[in-house]
């Protein structure tokens, strides 16, 4: 999987879940500020994100996530070494 | 001269106020509340007793809190409150003292309070026993808030999450609408419309005091909003839906409503046919070269601002003629005096 289908897939998810148009989920758009998600949807977008990827996501290293790239990055890494451990 | 002892009378009696509050809350926690435990019993009845001492106490706060003069306060619709169980009671927040106007009505009122009150001397006996700290977390939050509302309370919620910035229009965070939607219940919009807040907004000193007259509250209950349409979606679009709901309705009703008022009342009083109410700007002057209205017109249209809002005007032509500057300083005038 590479990180522009796993783009295209958190696009879909998030525009569904939160009513965004999907062109306002670009790459560098802040989940915060930009899209205005609160920590509830956060959780909300955590389910989704493991419903998606069929794995455990840990909220910890999901912290760190500030931007669209940021979630991609942290998919792709866990789709690449199991997430076990990040780097 | 009057003026200045006006000034520091409001200086006296919110110092004053403030007094009153702290110890109020203070002999509830220490003395009124162990005898309510002592004398009711089961539990939920107690603590229904409980809610109830403190809407009635509030109530007495609020009554002097006018009769010092310092505020005036309307109720719009008050037996939507008294009615409103099992709800959540959403309102905008632009002053101090609004949650201490709500609960004056609400009879078993439960809130959602800002943590730091439990470490604040005088009210954590009252907001330990009673109330919910906004720090708790979402699925804490859902379980506290569905034990209160199962049993009859309403939950005040001011889903701004702190007061009105007093520079920038009001956001609302989602956290009530989440709330709502969990829980299965309808919500209770309540619009607080305040005169001139100066001295209990967001950021003011706590001991700043408004040079104007007394603060006036209006409050207003508006049509309750079913949870039933919300329901059965992805709840973070339904909570997105909802709280533009709520937004509409406690955030983007328009402010300088009793201004249209005073438009439209210019235009039927006077008979103005060629003019529309929306056509008068609130700043023109009225009279001259703005509208350009004359005396007989002032006449009439006093009359029907006595009549409308029972106000009286003064004898003196000059304060009068401030008062029929505009639109703005008309309404303005008309808040102030009304009683």
């Amino acid at each position: 999987m590479t990180r522009d289908d796993i783009y295209r897939k958190v696009v879909e998810i998030l525009s569904e879940t939160f009513d965004l148009r999907p062109e306002q989920v670009t790459r560098d758009a802040l989940l915060v500020q930009d899209l205005d998600l609160d920590s509830i949807d956060a959780v909300d977008l955590l389910v989704k994100l493991q419903q998606y990827t069929n794995q455990k996501i840990d909220p910890e290293t999901f912290k760190q996530v500030r931007t669209i790239d940021d979630v991609v990055e942290a998919l792709h890494r866990l789709a690449t070494d199991g997430g076990s451990q990040g780097t | 001269m009057a003026n200045l002892l006006a000034y520091w009378w409001r200086v006296f009696a919110k110092t004053l106020s403030f007094a009153l509050f702290g110890i109020g809350a203070l002999l509830l926690s220490l003395l009124v509340f162990p005898a309510v435990r002592l004398l009711v019993h089961p539990r939920w009845r107690f603590r229904r007793a409980l809610r109830r001492t403190v809407s009635a106490s509030f109530w007495l706060f609020v009554w002097v809190m006018r009769l010092l003069g310092l505020i005036r306060v309307r109720i719009q619709s008050p037996e939507r409150l008294r009615a409103a169980r099992g709800v959540i009671v959403a309102a905008n927040h632009p002053s101090l003292i609004d949650v201490v106007i709500l609960i004056a009505h609400l009879p078993q009122a439960d809130c959602i309070v800002k943590t730091q009150l439990w470490s604040n001397p005088f009210v954590r006996g009252v907001v330990g026993s009673l109330y919910i700290p906004n720090s708790l977390d979402f699925e804490d939050t859902v379980a506290a808030c569905a034990a209160s509302l199962a049993e009859g309370n309403s939950l005040v919620i001011f889903p701004e999450g702190t007061r009105t910035a007093s520079d920038s229009a009001p956001r609302l965070k989602r956290g009530s609408a989440r709330l709502a939607l969990r829980l299965g219940c309808d919500l209770q919009p309540v619009l607080i419309r305040v005169s001139d807040p100066c001295g209990l907004r967001k950021g003011d000193p706590l001991f700043s005091y408004t040079r104007a007259g007394p603060m006036c509250f209006a409050v207003q209950p508006l049509e309750p909003i079913s949870i039933r349409s919300f329901l059965g979606q992805e709840p973070a679009r339904a909570a997105r839906f909802l709280t533009r709901e709520i937004e509409a309705r406690i955030v983007k009703l328009p402010v300088d409503s009793l201004e249209l008022e005073v438009k439209r009342l210019i235009v039927s009083a006077l008979d103005l046919e060629d003019v529309k109410p929306e056509d008068i700007n609130t700043d023109d002057p009225l009279f001259n070269d703005g509208l350009g209205l004359d005396s007989i017109d002032a006449l009439e249209l006093g009359i029907a601002i006595k009549k409308k809002y029972d106000v009286s005007f003064t004898a003196e032509d000059k304060e009068n003629r401030k008062h029929f500057a505009s639109v703005a300083a008309l309404a303005s005038f008309i808040r102030s005096a009304r009683p």
